[in-house]
């Protein structure tokens, strides 16, 4: 029973991250309509950073966790202005921007690879501190995570609920071609939307980085999983990146748990196979008549 | 000469997946990137029977061909009906479950430590493993797979998928299912890829999942879109490229440790100066929608 709790424990810390990543895709995807793939990237890239700063710098760890946030931020903007937005001037389709992002990756991922090796690189070197809460442990940076998370969990709610970026935000969602007829900018709103996925993702790079070490391709399977949470959770509704990812980081513990760790990827898209069968909105974006919005 | 001739063997392969997956990409509008699951379970079905069955490779290839075809329905079947983003994800999806299972069932596939000592096939007394002689089978496949793959894109059928690529919602009003078209030309192309997986599994002789994972298939899918989807030049001219292209590599002086990175790295360039300036590729006839 106590290692079942564990298990889900663990589960939640990981879902964190993944959550973190999610919401910020899912922040692009809505917006943009494009699959960003090369969000990956910006998730090994600011884990590099991090490694970077802290191991050759010897910048001490949460100051370089601020910088990478910052640097996944800028990197964000990069994309969008180098990569996304000729593709939408030329008004290029979803796949080809897709397939567009997808190169993007391989270009970054690998240029990471020559950059630093493509060997597994660890952060810290000492063991973490654990808190034990009855038969339970909890790392501390699976800690962070959950705080991680319920931080950014409020801020995205209350944002997106009650502010004017939020409202414009979804608005764009909804109809980005009347977004701009009404006068405003949709390419402001993209931007900004992009910072912010760049920043959440770095985060959860960094929080991962700490705690399991990095590689130049740990971006891809975080992709993938954040795709999966979406899907879950339900795509059009922004929260429901929040919900899919702990889901998600629960059920491949208990994979583990029940199975063995060799088998998380698989079941994590049959998982996805069955959502996109059963319920390709979610559980939280339900079927609306016409006169709802 | 042999240099020479591992490059026409590789040519060979590349342009049999190519053409598979331009049956899918370029014909019937259908971005699947899970061509390398496919390419790798006809590669590891060949190589399986030739190690653990001894059987002859002409007997092994027919049944990798009709095993991945049906494997491909596991994939088509489900997602086949979802719209564009969703099928593209559903592909990769397969792919990575596809290689993952390939990695983990090592009781049957050697688990990463793959499957060794594939034997050559052999055929009235001709020995495959000699270089020459398998060129000229490498390049006669690659040849009949061309030609099947021309009689497909010019037949009735082909001529159903052109429709369902260009209007779905015409097509099934003009009667014909799109899922049930679908689902065939998934097979064929699948079919056409364990070819490919399997002249490679008796020309390297050792394979492993590594060979069959998504940067395999960025590969394939490279050779489509920059050489063009959509008829048979552009993908035949893709393939000869992204062949070509990493040999020159070898004459300026990368070091090892990174040429594979920097290999990748001008795929993914390639395809996104392509999708940005030229999406229908060289020689293609279908720009990606």
């Amino acid at each position: 029973m106590n290692l079942l709790m564990q298990f889900i424990i663990n589960g939640i810390a990981f879902g964190a991250l993944i959550s973190l990543v999610a919401l910020g895709f899912g922040l692009v995807y809505n917006t943009t309509r494009i699959f960003h793939i090369a969000h990956g990237a910006v998730y090994a890239s600011s884990a590099y950073a991090l490694f970077f700063l802290t191991t050759q710098h010897n910048v001490p760890v949460v100051i370089g966790v601020v910088i990478s946030v910052i640097l996944g931020a800028i990197l964000g903007i990069a994309l969008e202005y180098l990569v996304y937005q000729p593709l939408y001037k030329v008004k290029a389709s979803p796949t080809v921007s897709m397939l567009s992002s997808f190169g993007v990756y391989i270009v970054m991922v690998n240029a990471l690879a020559i950059a630093f090796g493509s060997d597994t690189k660890v952060i810290l070197n000492s063991e973490q501190p654990s808190l034990h809460l009855g038969q339970v442990s909890i790392t501390l940076f699976q800690a962070f995570s959950i705080v991680a998370y319920v931080l950014v969990a409020v801020a995205a709610l209350l944002l997106l609920r009650y502010s004017t970026i939020g409202h414009r935000i979804k608005a764009v969602r909804d109809n980005a071609n009347l977004y701009a007829l009404l006068g405003l900018n949709p390419i402001m709103v993209r931007v900004i939307v992009s910072a912010i996925a760049g920043g959440l993702v770095a985060l959860s790079a960094c929080l991962m980085g700490l705690d399991s070490g990095i590689d130049p391709n740990m971006g891809l399977a975080i992709v993938l999983a954040a795709t999966v949470a979406i899907i879950i959770g339900g795509i059009k509704v922004f929260e429901g990146a929040l919900l899919g990812g702990v889901i998600l980081g629960v059920i491949q513990n208990l994979t583990i748990w029940k199975f063995s760790a060799q088998w998380e990827m698989t079941v994590t898209f049959v998982l996805l196979m069955a959502f996109l069968l059963i319920m390709p909105r979610g559980l939280l974006d339900s079927a609306k008549r016409s006169e709802e919005v | 000469m042999n240099y020479l001739l591992h490059i026409l063997i590789m040519v060979a392969i590349y342009t049999i997946l190519s053409f598979s997956l331009n049956l899918l990409i370029g014909q019937t509008g259908l971005l699947s990137l899970c061509h390398a699951a496919f390419y790798g379970v006809g590669a590891y079905v060949v190589a399986l029977i030739g190690v653990k069955l001894g059987w002859p490779f002409w007997l092994a290839l027919p049944i990798a061909v009709a095993f991945t075809a049906g494997i491909s329905m596991l994939i088509s079947y489900p997602t086949i009906r979802l719209k564009g983003d969703y099928f593209i994800l559903g592909s990769l999806a397969f792919q990575v479950i596809v290689v993952d299972v390939l990695r983990n069932w090592e009781s049957l596939t050697g688990g990463t430590f793959g499957v060794t000592g594939i034997p050559s096939p052999t055929l009235f007394g001709i020995d495959f493993g000699n270089l020459y002689a398998f060129t000229a089978l490498a390049l006669i496949v690659a040849v009949i797979c061309g030609l099947v793959v021309w009689g497909i894109l010019v037949s009735p059928f082909g001529r159903v998928l052109k429709a369902i690529r260009d209007d779905e919602i015409a097509a099934e009003a003009l009667g014909r299912s799109a899922t049930s078209f679908k689902v065939k030309a998934f097979a064929l192309a699948a079919g056409l890829a364990a070819v490919a997986g399997g002249i490679f599994a008796v020309y390297v002789s050792f394979i492993d999942p590594s060979s069959f994972t998504v940067d395999e298939t960025l590969f394939i899918v490279a050779c489509v879109i920059v050489g063009g989807a959509g008829n048979m030049k552009g993908p035949f001219i893709g393939a000869i490229a992204l062949v070509v292209l990493p040999e020159l590599l070898r004459f300026i002086n990368v070091p090892d440790s990174i040429a594979a990175n920097v290999r990748q790295i001008i795929y993914g360039l390639m395809i996104v100066v392509f999708m940005r300036f030229r999406p229908q590729g060289l020689w293609g006839n279908y720009q990606l929608r």
